[in-house]
């Protein structure tokens, strides 16, 4: 897969992912980082909080503040009703979405 | 942050600010809280191995402008929210074909046409969106600094009649497409975003 493929696919579902992500439940930024970069879908916290920005200015998503036992006060992102609505359309579709796909580009199709 | 901050810990801080200077005032903030929240509390060791985790305030700066192409995503309210995204995801990074114009005209213009071609290459990387401005101050002071320097010595040289002068003007020639090229291979790394 050349980087730009790459690129191009991660951008089209990293909004997508967060939701899935907060939708386990509220996490703070390098909570979702760490999740991210491990799956390879961001490459760093500098483009995970530019994708926060956008889910908060669309109303998919909130930040609070919530005090730890033992450590600072940390910002909290969670899903607002709206973002569950987007979450639950795009899971609705990506199923068959990938299915189609594969159908099309796949080498392994049996049918 | 308490008195007991590591070194570590605010030197990288300092330096997130000042390479995520050009970025939207509230995604700039975002950034160094949610980095401030995680680096607090931590020991100079682990903070440095935390630091190690998020990796170079530069590529962070550099990730982060390059999600942001047009507008300042917090504060602008939900326009784009039936939109939202498969669509706008794909363009190439903004000005990626300027930016490599830019490099040639710099490595070519300065060895063609000497002076102005290069101030020309100079003038083109200092609008390209593929360095940052960091960078780019680094490219004039470096070039311009060298010619001028090369340019003295030449003088100076055929004024005392000693031999060398030619080489001398030949470093300030030179200094341009180097600068040029150098730039064109720092923007090929990281696939023409800043």
């Amino acid at each position: 897969m050349t980087p730009d493929v790459g690129a191009q696919l991660r951008k089209g579902v990293v909004e997508y992912c967060v939701l899935g992500l907060l939708d386990r439940e509220p996490m703070y930024g390098w909570q979702l980082s760490e999740q991210l970069v491990q799956a390879g879908l961001v490459a760093s916290i500098g483009t995970l909080y530019p994708v926060l920005g956008r889910l908060r200015a669309q109303g998919l998503a909130t930040a609070f503040d919530q005090p730890s036992a033992t450590g600072p006060v940390r910002k909290y992102y969670r899903l607002t009703s709206l973002g569950r609505a987007q979450l639950t359309a795009f899971r609705l579709q990506w199923g068959p979405f990938t299915a189609s796909v594969h159908q099309l580009i796949g080498e392994d199709t049996h049918d | 942050m308490t008195d007991t901050t590591p070194e570590v810990t605010t030197a990288y801080l300092a330096q997130l600010d000042a390479e995520l200077d050009q970025l939207p005032a509230g995604l700039h903030r975002d950034i160094v809280t949610g980095v401030e929240e995680e680096l607090q509390g931590l020991d100079a060791g682990a903070a440095a191995a935390r630091i190690e985790q998020l990796g170079d305030p530069a590529s962070i700066a550099a990730a982060a402008r390059a999600e942001t192409p047009t507008e300042m995503p917090t504060g602008t309210p939900a326009t784009a929210a039936a939109a939202a995204s498969l669509g706008s995801a794909d363009a190439p990074p903004p000005g990626r074909a300027f930016s490599i114009a830019a490099a040639v005209v710099l490595i070519a213009g300065s060895l063609l046409v000497p002076v102005v071609g290069a101030l020309a290459g100079l003038l083109f990387v200092s609008q390209a969106r593929a360095w940052t401005r960091r960078e780019k101050a680094a490219a004039w002071l470096a070039s311009v600094g060298v010619a001028l320097l090369a340019l003295a010595g030449a003088v100076l040289l055929s004024s005392v009649d000693v031999g060398g002068g030619h080489l001398a003007l030949l470093v300030g020639y030179l200094v341009f497409p180097v600068v040029g090229v150098v730039l064109a291979v720092r923007a090929q790394r990281r696939g023409w975003r800043a």
